[in-house]
């Protein structure tokens, strides 16, 4: 069960929408006190800062530090950023506002694996790690360039499910500012298969993409 | 500092020593005109008393030893001068009358001399400290007037002139202290005002774009779509331009805390470039760094490689496809450079002119770009103790960044 805390209605519907979406349970908390009676179920709080009746980092600090409940803090500008680093979660537990609710399902894609210790996803004779970003081939590192490896990672986040093509040229406009045609995605694709050498793209006519699945 | 306080503690030794000196011209005269007149009186009284032992030698019969007595005596037995009359503390026995009144008149003038030189001392004194005062003054009413530009008369007197110099270093920095927050007004203005032009334009995108969806219903799924994804992309790009205008303003108010450290070049370099690399790599652009592996920048990192990403960016925005960027770095006495080159469209005079300036596009920018990176590049290397200019001609652009030793 994932509970988010925040005092804005549109912000709790909207991240509550995707999370169910995305197939995980959801609890809701307008403030620290209605929090203070839900967490105790949660794997994953989602933490807004500034809260009406107090502080997040409080109540992190007095309920879900000792618990160990990964949070994930919202904050609104850097100083509160540093607030988070300085109390040494890791400088991924925190999302500075606005953010897209892709990002944030990614990030908990990448605490619940990183609970269990496995951040590390295996398709035939690939590792992919999701939390370091890394690519290896039987032991051995396989280099990409910038773009093709956040294609890559966008495909292993969504592994299970369809990338379309809309989604990966998206992605590429946010990371570049430039809009790429259809024709140099689908080179794109190719050279990256290439790199990787094993088959583990495959492509989805008239939708997208999708990771090489063993059960089928 | 010593040298300061021995040279005032010398200027009051000295107004020190030109009084005594004033005392003691007065005091030297009159001792040595009491002395001669001393004399002078001597001179006279033993001269008379010769007279009279002249006369009783020549008119009397008195042996020499009677008068070596007469000499000596010490008792009155007869006291004839009162007999006669006359007042032994008035009489005149001795002419003195030339001798005394030109004594006299010495003496005067000795007196009215020393009043007069004393009065010349202190109305010249006096004369000097109120034109001190005055310049304090007038100082005073430059700074008022904006007008810093005054020296301070460093010859004068010592708590004067302490007064002086405290009263412009106060001055000035009260005054700088209300320019400073009058400017702050300003640029706090001035800034909110261009966040909220520059939102407009994406908003207005925005409310187009729902317009047309919501007026729509029946638009087929391709249409909405894109329709749907302009306004995604608007609002990434009010996101982009509200963190950009936050960082400037802060800027604006000086409420930056910057936290310096020595950093490696190379790592300022490589974080700066990995920020940008899918720009680089989606128009296969190669960067080629020339810096050794120990040289060092004092400087905030994060905020460093916010400022070099940001002309990387502008660097590759302007490169053609297929080539490359080299950036290096090179060391003298004077300064650590940093050289950004691309290879691409040359940047126009004119654009260069106006290229650092906040929310300025040049001519041939993206279009979704606002204007700001390199503004909060240069305010940010300004505040290293750096400066950063552009020369670009032939195809070729160079961004040079120099950040100064301090010496």
């Amino acid at each position: 069960m994932i509970l988010l805390v925040d005092d804005n209605k549109e912000i709790l519907d909207g991240l509550s929408f995707s999370l169910k979406e995305a197939g995980y349970s959801v609890e809701e908390a307008f403030n620290i006190n209605e929090a203070k009676e839900k967490y105790m179920d949660a794997s994953i709080v989602i933490l807004d800062i500034t809260l009406p009746d107090g502080n997040g980092f409080d109540f992190y600090k007095n309920y879900l530090c000792d618990r160990n409940i990964p949070t994930i803090f919202l904050t609104a500008n850097d100083s509160e950023v540093d607030i988070v680093k300085g109390l040494e979660l890791g400088a991924d537990d925190y999302m500075t506002k606005p953010f897209s609710t892709k990002e944030l399902l990614v990030r908990i894609k990448k605490i619940l694996m990183r609970k269990e210790n496995n951040t590390v996803i295996k398709i035939k004779d690939i590792e992919y790690d999701i939390d370091k970003m890394k690519l290896t081939k039987n032991g051995e590192d396989i280099k990409l360039t910038s773009i093709e490896l956040n294609i890559l990672n966008l495909l292993f986040v969504s592994k299970g499910g369809i990338v379309r093509r809309d989604a990966i040229l998206d992605k590429i406009w946010e990371l570049t500012g430039n809009d790429v045609d259809d024709h140099t995605l689908t080179v794109y694709i190719k050279r990256l298969k290439d790199k990787i050498g094993s088959d583990i793209i495959i492509n989805v006519k008239g939708l997208g993409y999708k990771l090489y699945e063993e059960n089928k | 500092m010593l040298k300061d306080w021995v040279i005032s503690y010398m200027k009051k030794i000295n107004r020190i020593i030109i009084i005594l000196i004033i005392l003691l011209i007065p005091i030297v005269l009159y001792s040595v005109y009491k002395i001669s007149e001393y004399k002078e009186y001597n001179k006279n009284y033993n001269n008379k008393i010769n007279y009279i032992i002249d006369y009783v030698k020549t008119n009397t019969s008195l042996s020499d030893d009677d008068i070596l007595k007469m000499i000596n005596n010490n008792e009155l037995n007869h006291n004839l001068i009162d007999k006669y009359g006359y007042n032994i503390s008035n009489i005149g026995i001795i002419n003195n009358n030339v001798s005394y009144t030109k004594y006299f008149i010495i003496e005067i003038s000795i007196l009215l001399g020393t009043i007069i030189l004393f009065m010349a001392f202190y109305l010249y004194d006096n004369y000097k400290k109120k034109k001190e005062l005055d310049d304090i003054i007038k100082l005073i009413d430059n700074i008022n007037h904006h007008n810093y530009d005054t020296q301070i008369d460093s010859m004068s007197e010592d708590e004067l002139s302490i007064l002086k110099s405290e009263i412009y270093k106060t001055t000035i920095m009260l005054r700088s202290i209300a320019d400073n927050s009058i400017k702050d007004k300003e640029n706090l203005k001035k800034g909110l005002e261009d966040i909220s032009h520059q939102l407009k334009t994406p908003l207005t995108s925005i409310m187009i774009n729902l317009d047309n969806i919501l007026d729509n219903p029946n638009m087929d799924d391709t249409t909405r779509n894109s329709f749907v994804k302009k306004i995604k992309k608007e609002t990434y790009n009010i996101k982009n331009l509200v963190t950009s205008l936050l960082k400037l303003s802060e800027f604006d108010v000086n409420t930056i805390e910057f936290i310096r450290k020595d950093i490696k070049v190379k790592e300022l370099i490589d974080e700066s470039i990995e920020k940008v690399s899918s720009l680089a790599d989606l128009k296969n652009i190669k960067i080629n760094i020339d810096c050794n592996k120990t040289d060092t920048l004092y400087c905030d990192k994060m905020w460093e490689v916010e400022a070099i990403s940001n002309i990387i960016k502008n660097a590759l925005e302007h490169s053609n496809i297929d080539s490359v960027i080299d950036i290096e770095y090179s060391d003298n006495k004077v300064y650590k450079k940093i050289l950004i080159r691309n290879y691409g469209s040359t940047i126009s005079e004119e654009d260069q002119k106006h290229l650092f300036e906040r929310f300025y596009k040049g001519s041939n920018s993206n279009s979704d770009s606002v204007g700001i990176g390199l503004s909060l590049s240069r305010n940010i290397i300004n505040m290293d103790n750096g400066n950063i200019y552009v020369e670009s001609g032939n195809n070729k652009t160079e961004f040079i960044i120099k950040y100064f030793k301090k010496i």
